[in-house]
């Protein structure tokens, strides 16, 4: 799910930044820091829409660098379990295929794909076929999440297309 | 629940019989046999002629008692072959009422009662208890299951009476009230009992049903070894457990391991094949014990001892005994033995087997699977499962082999009732009592609303560890131990784990499972693991090959060559790669390779990944598509990460001038402590910020101003910022890494006195040591933002403490671009600039090398207002002076410029390059030469304003290095111009 959240991101500058293009130097580090990353709690951080404020830098005692704290909104995207999602197939191995959901990563096991798609390995690409449908890489699929995992960087979720609705979407 | 007619198929035989011409038919034709419990065991052997009759009686059995037979065994029962007759199935009592719904009663030979007269009887006979509850009438085969909770007695049916008699003699007795009640039902004498029954478990007790003790104990007045007299009413509570059947069936299952208990096979160790429709008996195979030179039926008495297991062997049967050798597709038949695949199969009752505590041993599966040896590949592996799952539940000690322990269960877990009343409750685990009983509470959801739920106790071989979808979950035991993953799928006790390592699906039984949020790193399983090689480690190969572990199997490397081939290999052809370095490699583009590097191959489809394992020769890369590994020739390989880092404003400078300062500052750094080493490496650090904020790992080198730290966790290798890291010391302190890089001497010996204690006040006493002239030196410190006015406004305040930490921040930022401070011609701005590249170590290091005496006059000169800016920088790290001081005695009291030691003191290893105490040569040129080169310096920073050169980054090491180049200070306009030419081309 899409979330449009403010969040705050404090960014430390080498004194050398103090300069002129300070505010610039915040803004691209904020940029280069925070989105594509991925938290537990937030999900990915796709974009910073807007930066809301950068407070006055602090220099750290001791040591020259000034910290900014950036209070900026973002779009999050967060996968929940039960969530349906959109998600182009990125590959097809013998155990499942892998889809891509903008920067998630759906696992699609065999045993989850309905019965009536069999694994074709010899096709090119492989790929998971039924009488009308066929997965390969490229396909839209519409998946349902089951599970996922949160890594300090990334999430992996593993997904189903073995209910109404879901599969290949014309 | 035991009627009268039950007795009698209580206390039948009921026998399966394999019949060849009639296997494929519809259904299951069953067929009793009633007789006394003595003559059980012998009737049921007996080889009968033809015979068309369906239903034996007991007569007939009995007849068959005179006959003799040499076998024993109780298990020979189902071996015989009988025609017309079908296997039969046994009777348990809910079997039971089924059967005596849809076909004769059994004791039409006895009576001439036909099944509608019977069935009517029945009716009317039960018809009173309908009102009083749904008890004791047969249930339709459709009806909805009803509670047991509802069909418990109530004081309004029958009671129960037991009565004592002599053990041994319970059916005897049971049969005879039987009798007896039976003929009442057909004179006029009726009396109301309804059962009859003992328990087997039970010797010497006698249960009656019946409205009232005279009619209970007209039922048994007389019948020989029964004391009918005295008769016990059992309460209502306890009615019940009287007729509690002990369940073992759920826990039997096609491939379950069991022990036959009595005869030839006793002990053996037997493989369940399938569970028969009747549900009493199941099909075992077992390795044959044959001894193929006897007579007879070809198996040995009792007290011969008994032949060796060995599979079975179609020549020694021909030789023995060919003319019963028969075979029928897979199926070798052989004196009335079946075999498939050398095993003998056998039909076999429950009672005959020993479910519980099988703990078979390793040797004897592997016996077992050792005639699997010429079968695929598929059911072997299902063999070493099973040996397998066998041993971890033996090494467990868990009481069932083939369920939950209460050791395998922890508090918190969600559990499911799988067995007895409320089966399908699920629950959590509140806590795990001895005796294998756990204390679940149950979620009832909406049923529970409002209501509090008490904890309710099971034992733990009822429950069964819940899981969903999307779980993850670790492997506790058994071959995939340690593994992680996500749960995929669950089928009753295995669930499918999607594992996060290898990328796999595993098969593993949910006991085994505990969620978890940690993630394995590797497929080691136990002890069974190749001590020192985890999955991806690079292995040598035969000759020159090297190699990456794809897969550490028990016995067997699955191994991916530099050739791209993978290949399974036993692990002593391998050796472990030497892993104390790091190994690097240059790249298509010649920039260095590392080990969780983004790559590209520079030709062919342009696979990317990341980086495993770089050889000279071959990189393997972690494809970023399927994960899988594949093995790249080193030079078509092209490095992602530098083309990032070219575009990070931050690190333009991280890997080319950093790394190239770093090499020079070595040759410059003679004395320094540990030959260039950068003192971080090796230490043990803690992410305090940024994605990997609580990982701890160990430095692996440092560039620039990022570290690359191999994680504790999983022994991977990130690139994090310094200055998320915090240093953790030998005392168990932390300290951010920019503090303790700016320790001198690594911090290793040192106290760790963060510089923050080391401002002015605290650093005066210390000064007293070098000399009361220095005082005025330290004193004009203080003010020293007011020289720089451009460094306070960008630092918000300029506080001294913050003045001195450019100086001895070891950043890296060795090009820092030049600032408005160090465009100022002051001597105060002079000490900014190098306060502000003082981080640079490849910039202070480079010149010293290379430096002329031409400089002296010029540093001598400025050094009396140097003085002061170097003072402004030297207000910090005073804790530091004391390692200067004696390097250099000789400059202090010389020259105004005293504090001077001070500032590259602060920076630890830097202070040794720049300054003369790394060389035997008089301090005072040393001092001198610096000071020229500073001079230089900062007029080569002047000018470089003129030399339309503002679109270069600007570094003092560039400049210092350009003025090297050209060995003077460029005045005249050539000298400009091959001035800026040099600044260019670097």
């Amino acid at each position: 799910m899409f979330f449009h959240k403010k969040l705050t991101h404090t960014i430390t500058l080498h004194p050398s930044f103090l300069g002129p293009r300070m505010r610039e130097f915040v803004t691209k580090r904020l940029y280069k820091d925070v989105e594509g990353t991925c938290t537990g709690r937030y999900g990915y951080i796709i974009a910073v829409v807007a930066i809301l404020e950068i407070q006055i830098g602090k220099i750290i005692p001791g040591l020259g660098s000034a910290e900014f704290e950036v209070k900026y909104s973002a779009i999050l995207f967060k996968p929940f379990r039960n969530e349906v999602l959109d998600a182009v197939v990125d590959s097809v191995s013998k155990i499942g295929f892998l889809a891509n959901a903008g920067p998630l990563r759906i696992f699609v096991s065999q045993t989850l794909i309905p019965a009536d798609m069999k694994l074709d390995m010899n096709s090119n690409p492989p790929s998971f076929h039924s009488d009308d449908q066929k997965i390969e890489k490229g396909t839209l699929v519409r998946v349902k999440v089951n599970g996922a995992r949160v890594d300090a960087t990334n999430i992996i979720a593993i997904g189903t297309i073995k209910e109404d609705y879901l599969g290949v979407i014309e | 629940m035991a009627d009268v007619e039950d007795l009698f198929d209580d206390n039948s035989e009921v026998e399966r019989y394999s019949e060849e011409d009639e296997e494929e038919e519809e259904e299951e034709d069953v067929q009793y046999q009633k007789r006394g419990r003595a003559d059980a065991k012998k009737s049921s052997r007996s080889k009968r002629p033809k015979t068309t009759s369906n239903f034996l009686d007991i007569e007939a059995s009995v007849e068959t008692d005179d006959e003799d037979y040499d076998d024993e065994d109780d298990e020979a029962l189902g071996d015989f072959i009988v025609e017309n007759e079908r296997e039969l199935a046994t009777a348990e009592q809910d079997a039971l009422r089924h059967r005596s719904a849809v076909r004769p009663p059994v004791f039409q030979d006895d009576d001439t009662l036909d099944a509608d007269a019977i069935e009517a009887q029945l009716r009317e006979r039960y018809s009173g208890y309908a009102t009083s509850g749904t008890r004791g009438a047969p249930p339709p085969i459709d009806a909805d299951w009803v509670p047991q909770r509802l069909i418990i007695p109530g004081i309004n049916d029958p009671h129960l009476w037991m009565s004592r008699c002599s053990p041994g003699k319970e059916r005897d007795v049971v049969l005879a009230a039987a009798r007896r009640v039976l003929q009442w039902s057909s004179s006029a004498k009726y009396k109301k009992v309804y059962s009859v029954y003992c328990r087997d478990g039970l010797p010497g007790y006698i249960y009656v049903e019946a409205r009232s003790m005279a009619d209970a104990q007209a039922a048994l007045e007389g019948i020989p070894g029964v004391f009918s007299s005295k008769m016990t009413l059992v309460p209502i509570d306890d009615m019940i457990d009287v007729v509690k059947v002990k369940s073992h069936m759920p826990k039997l299952n096609p491939g379950s391991w069991v022990r036959v208990r009595r005869g030839n096979y006793a002990g053996d160790l037997a493989q369940v094949v399938s569970i028969l429709e009747s549900s009493d008996a199941v099909e075992v195979r077992l390795l044959p014990r044959l001894d193929y030179s006897a007579q007879g039926n070809g198996r040995v008495s009792k007290r011969g001892t008994r032949p060796a297991q060995r599979l079975f062997s179609i020549e020694d049967a021909q030789r023995a005994d060919p003319r019963t050798l028969s075979s029928r597709q897979n199926e070798i038949l052989w004196k009335n033995d079946r075999f498939i695949n050398g095993y003998l199969h056998k039909d076999m009752r429950i009672v005959s087997l020993q479910l519980d505590n099988v703990n078979p041993t390793l040797e004897e599966i592997a016996k077992f699977a050792a005639g699997e040896a010429g079968e695929d590949g598929d059911e072997q592996a299902a063999i070493a499962a099973l040996a397998n799952q066998a041993a971890a539940a033996t090494m467990g000690g868990v009481e069932e082999a083939n369920g939950l322990g209460a050791r395998d269960l922890q508090q918190g877990e969600q559990v499911e009732v799988i067995e007895g009343d409320l089966a399908g409750v699920v629950g959590v685990v509140r806590s795990v009592e001895g005796n294998n009983v756990v204390r679940i509470e149950p979620e009832l959801g909406a049923l529970a609303r409002g209501k509090r739920t008490g904890t309710m106790s099971f034992p733990a071989s009822q429950l069964r560890k819940r899981f969903r979808t999307g779980d993850h979950v670790k492997v506790l035991n058994g071959r995939h131990a340690n593994e992680t993953g996500m749960v995929l799928d669950v089928a009753d006790a295995v669930a499918t784990v999607y594992t996060d390592v290898s990328k796999s699906e595993i098969r593993v039984l949910t006991k085994d499972l505990r969620v978890s949020s940690d993630i394995g790193t590797s497929a080691k399983g136990g002890e069974s693991v190749i001590v020192g090689l985890d999955v991806h480690d690079l292995v040598h190969l035969d000759g020159n090959q090297m190699g990456i572990v794809l897969k550490a199997g028990k016995d067997m490397l699955t191994v991916l060559d530099d050739r791209n081939e993978t290949r399974a290999v036993p692990p002593r052809a391998v050796r472990p790669a030497r892993g104390n370095f790091e190994r690097t490699g240059v790249d298509f583009n010649g920039n260095a390779l590392r080990r969780g590097d983004a790559v590209r191959e520079a030709g062919g489809s342009h696979r990317q990944g990341t980086v495993l394992q770089v050889t000279r020769f071959s990189t393997f890369i972690k494809s970023r598509d399927n994960d899988g590994a594949f093995a790249v020739r080193t030079r078509q390989v092209e490095s992602l990460n530098a083309r990032q880092n070219s575009l990070d404003p931050y690190a333009t400078r991280n890997v080319r001038g950093g790394d190239r300062g770093r090499g020079r500052g070595r040759g410059g750094r003679v004395g320094s402590l540990r030959g260039g080493r950068d003192p971080l490496i090796g230490k043990t650090v803690i992410a305090n910020r940024g994605p990997y904020k609580g990982y701890v790992g160990i430095v692996k080198d440092v560039m620039g101003n990022s570290v690359r730290v191999e994680l504790h966790t999983n022994a991977r290798v990130v690139n994090v910022e310094k200055d998320k890291l915090m240093v953790r010391l030998p005392s168990g302190e932390t300290i951010p890494v920019v503090d303790y890089t700016s320790m001198p001497g690594s911090g290793a010996a040192q106290n760790t006195a963060p510089r923050k204690s080391s401002n002015s006040g605290s650093g005066s006493s210390e000064w007293g040591g070098s000399g009361g002239a220095a005082d005025g030196g330290w004193a004009a410190a203080s003010p020293a933002p007011s020289n720089n006015p451009g460094w306070a406004g960008a630092s918000g305040g300029g506080d001294s403490s913050g003045w001195g930490a450019p100086s001895s921040s070891s950043r890296g930022h060795s090009d820092t671009r030049p600032t408005p401070a160090a465009a100022a011609a002051s001597p105060g701005g002079w000490g900014t600039t190098s306060a502000a590249s003082g981080g640079g170590s490849g910039g202070w290091d480079a010149p010293t090398p290379s430096s002329t005496g031409g400089g002296w006059d010029a540093g001598s000169s400025t050094s009396g207002a140097a003085a002061s800016g170097w003072a402004n920088t030297g207000n910090s790290g005073s804790g530091n002076w004391g390692t200067p001081a004696p390097i250099t005695p000789g400059a202090l009291p010389q020259t105004p410029g005293g504090p001077f030691p001070q500032t590259p003191g602060n920076t630890g290893g830097y202070y040794d390059a720049p300054t003369p105490g790394a060389r035997p040569s008089d301090a005072e040129s040393g001092f001198n030469e610096f000071f020229s080169w500073a001079k230089l310096l900062q007029s080569a920073s002047k000018q470089s304003s003129n030399l339309n050169l503002e679109g270069h980054r600007l570094s003092t090491a560039i400049l210092l290095r350009a003025l090297i180049r050209v060995q003077s200070v460029p005045r005249s306009g050539t000298e400009l111009l091959s001035f800026a030419a040099v600044v260019r081309e670097l």
